[in-house]
């Protein structure tokens, strides 16, 4: 009877063991690598950029909620992966101080993509940071931003958004689908 | 009582049934004027076959006049297709045969060429060219159902003379006097076209075989005999056959030697790519009741359904649809937006639309074939998922008896790169449906995989250009392997169009890498 308890434990622990996702460098190719992967920060390149910051742009205020999540799920439609990010969520204001959009308030699905700010991988080469962006509504804006630590206190900004082609059907006339990100490069946000 | 009213309505049913138009099967009898139709295989017309070879150089007639780029005037012809050969009866001792014709060059798409022979009990053969000019409102609607064709047919000999025309509104020709005073002028003459290749030029097997024989699937060369280990690859690469030349592959089909460029758009290496038959659909004609002395109708029209580099190439020599192009590169390069416009299948563009700063919207799709746009200076310069998408909204406007293949959506980037995608699908493929969420997960694999193909650390300098950008190569690799993702790989086709005019097919390696095929 020990003997077969004996097995049993083995094989559970045999198993908890297998079933345990395997681990990879942050910036590995998800393509090559198996469902249920880890993408790892394991040189805590992310943290950095972790904190609240703040610039001004065209007359408009944008505050910045950099924090980072471990272990998030990417779910694709052909891969689901976890991997470590940076989430930003944002505030920006008008010039009378009215809130234009706000995203830090906001509550979001698990596999939310609209509106949510993740970091794809870093570039150590370049000494920057990329990140996909949802889009506004309908998707409008979705595209690339890209971060770089200049100082302890000081990031620059650069957002690239994507073009779309939308359809009525999903996204119905007077839709707001004005972009309140900057759409500019090297925009200094400063840590607050 | 109620039975009365069953046997009135199944009455009724029966009638509104017999008035449906039924699609045309040619390989069935047909009551309709009391005309018979059946696809014939040439070896079962010889004496016609060769009366036709005969008459015709190596089965090239003279079709139009054209006007070139240069403003000279030049005369298209067209081969006679033995392929596809419908014999029509009408009970008499008359029988006739229609054949399609497909021009060589300077066709825009809109004009359909048929010969008909007819024969009777004399043994006499007489045979002419019928060139169907739509109207652009039927071209856009009448969803090639000839039998309410509106436009003009004209009826030529085989050496291009102009012996009559008749105009046809809704299937209904108006008799007047023919020919027309102003019809259109009649070509200069037969002439020779040249033919389709020839012997010369040595294959990869040797000087003096003409058409090289291959090894296996499409034959190659340097790679399988020709050129010496060692030797530098030449522009195109010498000592073997020239580009357009044809030849076989090694099942015995015929060819085309084309060039496969690489990276630096050097010819390195020779392909000869099968020559696809064009597909052929046989479609009512309309009665042809003004004069029984030029019944030269088999009734039956024969179209061509193009293949994609012929569509792409009628598209783009459509001057309105190239000042459309124009205006949407020049906006790419110096607007602040996103702007687009619809064509019909005509090639008629619609008017500008304009969108917002990184989005447009076509709006609705019904009469049209497909839509460009332009990209601005930021974005990725390739179609996205949701512009994939569209494209399946084209091909849906089609309709499922329509030609779904019509469909298309081009794109212009700043930076001169210039995309079409066009659909090859069924109407099944095209009813695929992507709901909000998953385009939005399709769109965030597309931008984590152009960073991904960006990142010198993960694929080095293989995806981008000098300034890190992503480079051609980059952008057809993410968007063949995006439609891998969304289930749609060989259902729609992507082609790049260079600055120079050359259109390439984009297709995947045995190393999963893009490679471009140019048109012929």
């Amino acid at each position: 009877m020990k003997t077969i308890n004996t097995i049993l434990a083995l094989i559970c622990i045999i198993s908890a063991f297998s079933c345990k996702s395997q681990t990879y460098p942050l910036n590995t190719d998800y393509d090559n690598i198996p469902n249920y992967s880890y993408l790892k920060d394991l040189n805590n390149e992310l943290n950095p950029y972790i904190g609240t910051y703040k610039a001004n742009f065209q007359g408009k205020e944008i505050l910045l909620y950099v924090v980072k999540e471990e272990n998030k799920l990417v779910d694709r439609i052909d891969k689901k992966f976890y991997r470590d990010v940076l989430s930003i969520r944002y505030i920006v204001k008008g010039p009378s101080g009215n809130i234009l959009q706000d995203t830090k308030n906001m509550t979001f699905q698990s596999d939310q993509i609209r509106y949510t700010i993740y970091s794809m991988r870093t570039r150590p080469d370049i000494g920057d940071l990329t990140l996909s962006y949802g889009g506004t509504n309908c998707g409008v804006g979705s595209g690339k931003i890209i971060l770089k630590k200049i100082n302890i206190t000081q990031i620059s900004w650069e957002y690239r958004p994507n073009d779309t082609i939308l359809d009525s059907g999903r996204c119905p006339a007077g839709t707001d689908i004005t972009i309140y990100l900057p759409e500019t490069k090297d925009l200094i946000f400063t840590k607050q | 009582m109620n039975k009365t009213y069953l046997v009135w309505f199944a009455f009724l049913a029966i009638l509104l049934l017999g008035c449906r138009s039924d699609n045309f099967n040619p390989n069935e009898t047909s009551n309709q004027q009391a005309l018979k139709f059946r696809v014939v295989p040439r070896s079962e017309i010889p004496q016609i076959i060769n009366v036709l070879q005969a008459k015709t150089n190596n089965l090239n007639v003279p079709l139009k006049n054209h006007s070139s780029a240069m403003g000279k005037t030049e005369t298209v012809f067209g081969e006679i297709n033995t392929n596809y050969i419908i014999e029509t009866t009408n009970g008499t001792d008359e029988v006739f045969y229609t054949f399609p014709i497909t021009p060589n060059a300077g066709n825009d798409g809109s004009e359909t060429y048929n010969l008909v022979v007819k024969t009777d009990d004399t043994d006499t053969e007489s045979a002419k060219v019928l060139v169907y000019e739509p109207t652009a409102e039927w071209a856009q609607n009448g969803n090639n159902d000839y039998l309410t064709f509106s436009g003009t047919v004209n009826n030529y000999s085989l050496d291009g003379n102009l012996e009559s025309s008749v105009s046809y509104l809704n299937g209904t020709g108006n008799c007047g006097p023919e020919p027309c005073p102003d019809c259109p002028t009649t070509p200069t003459g037969p002439g020779n076209p040249g033919g389709p290749g020839g012997p010369g030029g040595g294959g990869p097997t040797g000087p003096g075989t003409g058409t090289p024989p291959g090894t296996g699937g499409p034959v190659s060369y340097p790679g399988n005999g020709g050129s010496s280990p060692g030797t530098p690859p030449t522009n195109p690469p010498s000592n073997g056959p020239s580009p357009g030349q044809t030849g076989t592959t090694s099942g015995g089909l015929p060819c085309y030697w084309t060039c496969v460029f690489d990276e630096n758009d050097q010819c390195t290496k020779m392909e000869c790519i099968e020559v696809k038959p064009p597909t052929f659909t046989a479609n009512r004609a309309p009665a042809n009741t003004c004069d029984q002395n030029h019944n030269t109708n088999g009734g039956v029209v024969i179209t061509t359904q193009q293949d994609l580099c012929t569509k792409s190439k009628a598209l783009l020599a459509n001057t309105n649809i190239d000042a459309s192009i124009t205006q949407l590169k020049n906006n790419a390069i110096n607007g602040t937006g996103e702007m687009g416009f619809k064509a019909t299948k005509a090639g008629i563009p619609s008017p500008m639309i304009n969108g917002g700063t990184h989005s447009l919207d076509f709006g609705y799709k019904t009469g049209y074939a497909g839509g460009y746009h332009n990209h601005t200076k930021k974005g990725i310069p390739m179609h996205s998922p949701p512009d994939i998408d569209q494209l399946l909204g084209f091909a849906r406007a089609q309709g499922n008896q329509g030609n779904l293949t019509e469909a298309f959506v081009g794109m212009v980037a700043p930076n001169g790169m210039h995309y079409i995608i066009r659909f090859t699908g069924t109407y099944q493929d095209a009813l695929t449906n992507f709901s909000q969420e998953q385009l939005d997960k399709l769109e965030d694999d597309y931008r984590d995989r152009e960073d991904q193909l960006t990142s010198t650390i993960l694929n080095g300098f293989s995806y981008i250009n000098s300034d890190g950008s992503i480079n051609n190569k980059g952008v057809e690799k993410l968007l063949l392997d995006t439609l891998k993702k969304m289930g749609l790989s060989g259902k729609i086709n992507l082609q790049r169009i260079e600055n120079t005019g050359i259109i390439k097919n984009i297709n995947l390696d045995s190393n999963n890498q893009p490679i471009g095929v140019p048109c012929p």
